[in-house]
């Protein structure tokens, strides 16, 4: 499972502009809600903060995988829509990306790396971190935190090292 | 998804396997199998490469989430496997990096093979499959939105971009074929086969709705029945061996007239309404088999009356919706919370004309035990469990459900 961070609001709206962008949002509803920064209610959070704050945020779409591209198939955007906001990880924004190039792409997340989780314990562990995250390898955080509360106690009885080829 | 490629050669890989060796392979349903590395069919595909070999295969695992550490305990814990992994001595992992961490952790007392080096995140594609966009950063590759495609991959960092070639193992051991005849055309099968897999081998296709093969058979959609010669009644194909010398048929006038009338009464208690139904379309999960039969058998509409009261349709979960009124009563989804995701969160409920599949104690959903696993939904063969596809639009973020088409 992909481990993502929300960015901070401030850094989300610092690249759209609030005379000239349409906005969709286009949400995914595995990993990234797992990790806490993502999924329907996540999705509904940002769009009535940025519709409060005076965006023109028109609608949208929550998948169940965004980085598969038969669901991306799915989004009907309407006409005047100008701009995605990607409510994924890297991998979903990519796919957003590349089959929508003639659209504003505002990203939202940080990819940190893979986890592994426990939905038992409602845990989950950084087991393969990207390089600018590395000192968070075998970091737990409760499933949904969004990368908050780090435990003090490992809970899932897994040793984690860094990876090279 | 997860982007992994195979590391090892299958010689490296009978390299680390003793001859005594008690293997179970342990596959993920999710990302690799869409890699092209991980799934049942691979799973079996390693398993008759290495029994040629003359390796030791146990069993077969298959879990919806391997890098879900609580699923991974509770598949070795499981009634029905864990003396299976008890016995077990080698444990091969076709899986990411992630779910293999996992898999060794949780079989820390057994050898844990790896086949797999994951390299970092990506898409799948309809027109080149599976794509690396997001590298980890000892792969030495760039972030691409474009993405790098298998045989790329391979080539740049000295991986194998398909996985094993049957070919790379000896020949099937003709010792443990049998002969059979099927349709009046001779054919062979392996001991052990149902006849279901032994048409499936002989390229005989058997109509089925409650079978599918990672699953366990349950004979219970009865479209499968077949004469076998010397039998006084009809055979379900799913859950019969084969035997030396079985005599089969699996079509005639009267066995397609009893297939149709079952296909009737399921649509006497179907709400047939293709045209709102992600399941009338190919999606990810699969298409809607019991509307691809109707179609076979020029069904155009039913003789019975709709029998079945209507229910509520829970949108609970965040992830999918359950339509009780499209529940054929097939059990897939319920064998695959049991067997795939080891959850047991799904049952029948009631009897007769109101049996239906419940989660939890009868709850919804989202009050059950479901981890959002998906493997109901990839099991089912119908539009009663779909993938959640949501528009949310207006002041109140109103949502309303997207039909895949």
């Amino acid at each position: 499972m992909i481990f993502s961070n929300s960015l901070e609001y401030e850094k989300i709206t610092s690249n759209l502009d609030k005379k000239n962008d349409i906005i969709t949002i286009i949400g995914c509803n595995t990993c990234i809600r797992v990790s806490g920064a993502g999924g329907p209610d996540k999705m509904k959070e940002l769009a009535m903060k940025l519709k409060h704050d005076g965006y023109n945020v028109k609608d949208g779409f929550m998948l169940p995988i965004t980085c598969m591209e038969p669901y991306l198939f799915t989004v009907k955007l309407k006409p005047e829509v100008n701009t995605i906001v990607s409510l994924a990880c890297t991998a979903g924004t990519s796919n957003i990306k590349r089959n929508f190039p003639d659209y504003k792409i505002v990203e939202t997340v940080d990819n940190i790396g893979l986890i592994i989780a426990d939905t038992n314990k409602g845990v989950l562990k950084i087991a393969m971190p990207y390089k600018k995250h590395e000192s968070k390898l075998g970091a737990e955080y409760p499933l949904g935190s969004d990368g908050k509360n780090r435990m003090s106690k490992e809970q899932i009885p897994v040793k984690v090292e860094l990876k090279t080829l | 998804m997860i982007i992994s490629l195979r590391d090892i050669s299958y010689e490296d890989l009978k390299n680390k396997l003793n001859k005594d060796d008690k293997i179970v392979l342990w596959s993920c349903n999710t990302c690799i199998k869409f890699c092209g590395i991980g799934g049942y069919d691979n799973m079996v595909l390693l398993e008759n490469m290495l029994r040629a070999d003359g390796y030791n295969i146990i069993g077969k695992e298959l879990i919806s989430i391997a890098c879900m550490y609580s699923l991974a305990e509770q598949h070795k814990k499981s009634i029905d496997k864990k003396n299976m992994f008890q016995e077990a001595t080698a444990i091969i992992c076709l899986t990411c990096e992630d779910g293999f961490e996992t898999a060794e952790s949780v079989f820390n007392d057994k050898k844990v093979i790896k086949v797999v080096k994951t390299i970092g995140v990506g898409n799948f594609t309809m027109d080149r499959g599976p794509i690396l966009t997001a590298p980890f950063e000892w792969t030495g590759l760039e972030q691409n939105n474009q993405g790098y495609s298998f045989p790329e991959l391979a080539e740049k960092l000295h991986l194998y971009p398909t996985f094993f070639d049957r070919k790379e193992a000896a020949e099937d051991n003709t010792d443990e074929n049998i002969s059979l005849t099927i349709n009046n055309k001779k054919c062979t099968a392996r001991i052990g086969m149902t006849i279901m897999q032994a048409c499936e081998a002989n390229s005989i296709k058997v109509p089925h709705l409650c079978y599918e093969a990672d699953l366990t058979p349950d004979a219970n959609c009865r479209l499968c029945l077949c004469k076998v010669k010397g039998e006084k009644e009809l055979v379900p194909s799913c859950a019969t061996p084969v035997r030396e010398n079985m005599e089969i048929i699996t079509q005639d006038d009267e066995l397609e007239h009893a297939r149709k009338i079952l296909l009737e009464l399921a649509l006497a208690s179907h709400e047939h309404n293709c045209l709102t139904c992600s399941k009338g379309n190919p999606c990810i999960a699969g298409n809607c088999e019991l509307q691809s039969l109707v179609r076979d058998y020029d069904i155009k509409e039913t003789r019975f009356q709709q029998n079945k009261e209507k229910l509520p349709v829970d949108t609970s979960s965040p992830v999918l919706v359950y339509d009780p009124n499209k529940c054929v009563s097939c059990g897939r989804c319920v064998r695959a919370c049991k067997e795939v995701a080891c959850q047991n969160n799904l049952s029948f409920v009631n009897r007769g004309s109101k049996t239906c599949v419940a989660a939890g104690a009868n709850k919804l959903f989202n009050q059950s035990a479901c981890v959002t696993c998906l493997a109901c939904v990839f099991a089912c063969p119908t539009g009663a469990i779909t993938e959640k596809i949501s528009h949310f639009e207006g002041d109140d973020w109103l949502e309303t459900n997207v039909y895949q088409s």
